[in-house]
């Protein structure tokens, strides 16, 4: 038969774009919210994802990767010492504070590693080398929160938490899931510059993190158990496993997911709403004519195709348009410092739910067509 | 002898459930028999009971009472579906609005039926020709004068031969000249190709393109006028004048009075 949901749609323009602009709507906001939450949990979990450990070892019960601990060095021997530990390394995070030059502090994070390791993660440098990490009171800052350090130029000298630093480079998309820039430096500056590990620890030398390597032919989760068997007071956490907790400390714990959530779901809902009335005004219009199809013979099934081939069009129609908008949202908030990611799963799953909000909103007309005498048509 | 292609027996329609002070009857104790090949035109003032008796007789509407067969179908007690695949097969259908969809061409509008029905969507340009629109084929319902949608409207109605046409106030919209014309498109198909169709009009010029004429009032029968045609069909018998009407549910042979 031929498409008369695409030949009503065309017919009636304005219902068209009220209607597409509905669903461009809710792709747009739900894309773009969901977008930004997967940007946000990434950086969230970022260090932890990049890193080349198998396993993270630290203070128990530490919710995220952002709030722990710090763990006594001479853990690092006893970890050591477990079968199928090939290497441990230690990493520091811990947060500061960094002087700006209009005389006010912004808090930060130090993420200190060993420069000349290799199971930290690795930076991306956007200006400098990462070997000038190895001068003194080098720090390297993300190009995208140079405006909240007071624009540090490389060279430039700083002060955190009253000791001195110099800028020696920049990377490049390495943002923290809070709002301190991370401030990436050498094992022991990152010792000094953060409050966690310079308070009332010189002496014992803490370390926040230790990042292990599984020797080959041993398995991670095996050697997992034996660290906290052998190990007192520690928790090792697979890569895996460790960005999974800091993900769902933010996501859930904070509610920050939820919020993003709430807000996809009302779009979706105003769009599906928009759409709804759109189609339903259509159907009401064209109710005659139904019935004339009804009286000739069409079934409810056919009516039925009809409504989702018009809430379908309007669909595919708003979602291509949402996305390519939602794209160039993207591009904007990229340049912009904002982690917006928008993986082919992300436009599959908003295609898929589009389509069920059209097939949902397409349920008010057929609901109203199941009601249809076919006998209406000589009353018409 | 003319076939008898629709026949009901005491055929009655009750508006709201029984025992309901509200509850009205549109048609009651109907008996009558419509043949194949004729112009039937039912008559009588508003409400009553011509479209409602129409709109049973397309299947559009149960009957509450007594008995309805169309083309040896019974249509009492018959699911929607079951209703459905009789009107795609049995009967079509003329608007006195024409109810064209308006998004989709003469052609387009045509092809939608055949497709429903089952036809050849090839044969919609077969139709327009029939009903000598063949050069309308792209134009719109709105492109089209009253006259011209209701002729799409009559070729749509012919998409898979059904045995039976049923019009509902076909010309009530038409001047004269474009009424005429589509009633002689009607009787036209009557004669040649055998088909019954039941006009519902309060038009009386409807009346000379008719074979008989059924008047209806209070939802019963009120008088039966047979005409007699002009043209002789071969190999078909011509109904007799001279027979008659009669108050309250007449069936064909308890017929008193004749007129022509």
């Amino acid at each position: 038969m031929l498409s008369i949901g695409w030949r009503n749609l065309k017919r009636d323009r304005l219902r068209l774009c009220v209607a597409v602009l509905g669903v461009i709507f809710a792709v747009v906001l739900v894309t773009v919210e969901l977008g930004m939450l997967l940007g946000l949990v990434r950086n969230a979990s970022m260090l932890i994802d990049d890193s080349r450990a198998d396993l993270w070892v630290s203070t128990v019960d530490v919710k995220t990767f952002d709030f722990a601990n710090p763990v006594e060095q001479r853990k690092r021997y006893l970890i050591e010492g477990v079968a199928g530990v090939e290497r441990v390394e230690e990493f520091n995070a811990s947060f500061s504070s960094w002087k700006l030059p209009s005389g006010g502090n912004m808090n930060v994070q130090v993420i200190g590693f060993d420069v000349r390791g290799q199971l930290a993660p690795p930076l991306e440098l956007s200006a400098g080398r990462i070997e000038d990490l190895h001068n003194r009171d080098a720090v390297i800052v993300d190009e995208s929160e140079l405006s909240k350090l007071g624009h540090p130029k490389i060279g430039d000298l700083v002060e955190i938490i009253g000791q001195r630093a110099e800028v020696v480079g920049y990377t490049r998309g390495m943002r923290s899931f809070t709002t301190a820039p991370f401030i990436f430096t050498s094992l022991r500056r990152g010792e000094q510059y953060g409050y966690l590990t310079s308070i009332g620890w010189q002496s014992r030398r803490p370390a926040v993190y230790f990042l292990v390597k599984v020797g080959a032919g041993y398995d991670v989760e095996t050697v997992r158990r034996s660290i906290e068997a052998h190990v007192s007071n520690v928790e090792a956490h697979t890569r895996a496993g460790f960005s999974m907790r800091t993900r769902k400390y933010w996501l859930l714990e904070t509610g920050v997911g939820l919020g993003f959530l709430g807000a996809s779901i009302l779009g979706l809902l105003v769009g599906g709403v928009i759409l709804s009335q759109s189609l339903y005004a259509m159907t009401l219009e064209k109710l005659p004519e139904y019935g004339v199809l009804r009286a000739i013979g069409a079934s409810m099934r056919d009516l039925g195709r009809v409504v989702v081939e018009q809430a379908l069009i309007c669909g595919v129609l708003g979602l291509a348009i949402g996305i390519v908008i939602s794209a160039g949202l993207q591009a904007a908030a990229n340049s912009a410092g904002t982690a917006v990611l928008l993986p082919w799963q992300l436009v599959g799953a908003v295609a898929f739910v589009t389509t069920v909000m059209c097939m949902l909103a397409a349920l008010a007309s057929i609901h109203r067509l199941r009601r249809l005498e076919p006998a209406m048509v000589f009353r018409t | 002898m003319l076939e008898k292609i629709i026949e009901m027996h005491r055929l009655g329609k009750r508006y709201g459930a029984e025992g309901d002070a509200t509850a009205v009857w549109a048609v009651r104790g109907v008996t009558l028999s419509i043949y194949a090949g004729q112009v039937t035109v039912l008559m009588g003032p508003s409400g009553s009971g011509k479209t409602t008796l129409l709109s049973m007789i397309g299947g559009l509407l149960s009957p509450t009472e007594g008995w309805l067969s169309v083309c040896g179908q019974v249509l009492n007690g018959c699911s929607e579906p079951q209703r459905e695949v009789f009107r795609r097969g049995s009967a079509g259908f003329i608007f006195q609005s024409c109810n064209l969809l308006a998004a989709l061409t003469a052609e387009e509008n045509l092809r939608v039926a055949l497709s429903l029905r089952g036809d050849d969507e090839g044969r919609a340009q077969d139709l327009l020709k029939l009903v000598g629109l063949s050069e309308k084929a792209q134009a719109y319902p709105a492109e089209l004068s009253g006259g011209q949608r209701q002729r799409v409207a009559i070729a749509r109605a012919l998409a898979g031969h059904p045995p039976v046409l049923l019009a509902d106030e076909p010309t009530a919209v038409l001047d004269a000249e474009q009424g005429r014309q589509v009633m002689a498109l009607l009787r036209k198909r009557a004669h040649e190709a055998d088909t019954a169709v039941v006009v519902v009009t309060h038009d009386p010029r409807v009346r000379d393109f008719s074979d008989r004429v059924i008047e209806m009032e209070d939802g019963e029968l009120n008088r039966i006028i047979r005409r007699l045609r002009k043209t002789v069909f071969p190999g078909r018998t011509r109904p007799q004048p001279g027979q008659a009407g009669l108050k309250h549910s007449l069936s064909e042979g308890e017929v008193r009075h004749v007129s022509t």
